[in-house]
């Protein structure tokens, strides 16, 4: 496994109170609760299958002036649509420790978890993203628009091909009125990793639909 | 060779003066010493004479006894004149210390009741001001007074005045009594309310024992007076950044449908960016259109052209501050303009006394 991703969450880690310190230490939180329609498609070799379901969970940042934490965790089930795919459950979770050196933009890295259940077993992966994430307020107090670019810095999967590269991206919008502690968001998100250079492609889509609770 | 002769010869000259005058500045705080002594031991003639010796230099030198010594000093020598039986000798002497220091009072826990009581006739019969103004001062003409402290030895009255050094009247600045003490003040003008202008006035404080008596001293101190005018300051220059825009700009409105628009195109492209050769769901298509609606509506909020009441409002309080200021700047320049500083340095006094005094 590739060292890369733990030294920028540690770059990042030392950063933090240099940046508090600067900023101020003005504590905030958002959650959200939110379900994700999941399109999947495991290519290996020549033959690609194709898997949906709904993951149902939540996300959420705890933020201290510039720095936050952010977390989530999904669960559910796929089902296969074609190929030689068996149905699977699917579990996520992710915990990014980000820096805001600007308002409108946060670079972060962390750990990400993915686990596919089937009756054979259990296929886990490990990896580790940085990530960069630009918010930009679309309608002065009321909506906000956000897009998120990643790319996976190194990964551990227990299957025999090796982790050979990385990426995915997000991009969404949240309608959160000023008066309203609520939001209401809707994303659309896709990640490929490629295993074996390339003889294991495996991507991965959502489209989601969440409600939030913010403080600030 | 003999200038050399000579140089040294001057140098040993000086080497040798400068401990013999520092002696005889010594031997005048001992002969002040020894005379306090024999002060005690009730040699009064021997005390008197030593006291005359140590007040003999007046001038200034390194002889002089210290000016702070001098009250006491004197102080000495009357009583020492008291006790020799010349009472009139005393109150000479009490009539010169009360001359020199009008607030100078002997201790009456070292002088017995015969010796201030002989100083106090002295000081009610003596009409002396002692004049205390800044030595060296600047006032604005109309804003600031030019203090003048004045110190009497008894009841009586006075009048200040300013004339010119021939003797041309000036300003009158007050007539009437001084009890203890009183403070007076020139508002550097004349009597006909202009500046005095630069050269040198007299300020004169004349001694009567009754209002319309016969004078009885004046003292007169040389005030050096320079005028100047001070500069007037520019008015504040408005900052380009002091108005904020009163109609909305086109910059945010374009800004936000082009994060809509870019932000639709995102996830249109993501698929085939991130993961070539994938089959994505329709379902983003919602996403596509959110953005995108999201995107004209910001731009129809921040339209070009539409009024902006929060900025008209800080406009309005923006452009009310500045004026202030330019009137302030205006009120100040004006003042600038008729004022005039003027720097005054006081001389030495001189006093004028009757012989009888």
């Amino acid at each position: 496994m590739s060292t890369r991703g733990p030294t920028v969450v540690l770059a990042v880690l030392l950063a933090s109170p240099v940046l508090v310190a600067a900023q101020g230490s003005h504590l905030h939180f958002d959650v959200q609760l939110d379900g994700s329609t999941v399109h999947t498609n495991p290519v290996i070799g020549s033959v690609s299958s194709a898997l949906s379901g709904t993951l149902l969970g939540g996300e959420g940042r705890v933020g201290l002036g510039p720095v936050s934490l952010e977390f989530g965790y999904w669960q559910g089930s796929l089902t296969s649509d074609s190929g030689p795919a068996a149905n699977e459950d699917m579990v996520e979770g992710k915990a990014l420790l980000g820096v805001s050196p600007v308002r409108w933009f946060t670079i972060s890295g962390g750990p990400v978890a993915r686990a596919y259940t089937t009756a054979a077993g259990t296929e886990r992966w490990l990896s580790w993203r940085i990530q960069g994430r630009v918010d930009e307020e679309l309608v002065p107090r009321t909506v906000q628009g956000y897009a998120e670019l990643w790319f996976i810095a190194s990964s551990t999967v227990n299957v025999v091909q090796p982790f050979t590269s990385g990426r995915g991206g997000r991009v969404g919008v949240r309608l959160a009125p000023a008066a309203w502690p609520l939001w209401v968001a809707l994303g659309y998100g896709i990640e490929q990793i490629r295993l074996g250079s390339g003889s294991r492609i495996d991507n991965v889509d959502r489209v989601t639909l969440g409600v939030g609770y913010s403080r600030r | 060779m003999k200038g050399w002769t000579g140089l040294v010869g001057t140098a040993l000259a000086v080497l040798f003066a400068l401990p013999g005058r520092r002696a005889v500045a010594q031997e005048q705080n001992r002969t002040l010493n020894s005379a306090l002594q024999a002060y005690q031991n009730l040699e009064y003639e021997t005390a008197a004479a030593l006291l005359r010796r140590a007040l003999a230099v007046e001038a200034p030198s390194p002889d002089t006894l210290p000016t702070a010594l001098r009250p006491k000093a004197l102080t000495y020598l009357a009583a020492s004149d008291y006790y020799r039986g010349r009472k009139d000798s005393a109150a000479v002497v009490f009539r010169r210390l009360i001359t020199q220091d009008p607030r100078y009072r002997p201790d009456p826990l070292i002088f017995p009741p015969e010796v201030t009581s002989t100083f106090e006739n002295a000081r009610r019969a003596m009409k002396v001001v002692a004049v205390d103004p800044p030595a060296d001062t600047a006032i604005r003409l109309g804003r600031d007074q030019y203090p003048i402290h004045l110190y009497a030895s008894s009841f009586h009255e006075i009048v200040v005045g300013l004339e010119h050094p021939d003797g041309r009247f000036i300003r009158g600045i007050y007539a009437g009594p001084i009890g203890d003490s009183l403070l007076v003040n020139w508002d550097g003008l004349d009597s006909a309310n202009t500046p005095a202008g630069d050269g040198t006035v007299v300020l004169t404080v004349t001694s009567r024992p009754t209002a319309g008596g016969e004078v009885v001293r004046v003292v007169r101190i040389m005030l050096d007076i320079r005028a100047t005018r001070a500069d007037t300051l520019p008015w504040p220059t408005p900052s380009d950044t002091l108005l904020l825009p009163e109609r909305a700009p086109s910059g945010p409105a374009l800004t936000s449908l082009s994060g809509g628009l870019l932000g639709a195109a995102a996830v249109l492209l993501l698929p085939s960016v991130v993961g070539s050769g994938t089959h994505p769901t329709g379902a983003r298509y919602a996403v596509v259109g959110a953005l995108t609606v999201a995107g004209i509506a910001g731009f129809i909020s921040h339209r070009p052209g539409v009024p902006l009441p929060d900025n008209v409002a800080k406009n309005v309080a923006r452009r009310a501050g500045f004026q202030r200021q330019i009137d302030l700047a205006k009120q100040d320049n004006a003042r600038r303009r008729t004022g005039v500083l003027e720097r005054i340095r006081a001389g030495a006094p001189i006093a004028i006394s009757r012989e009888n005094q």
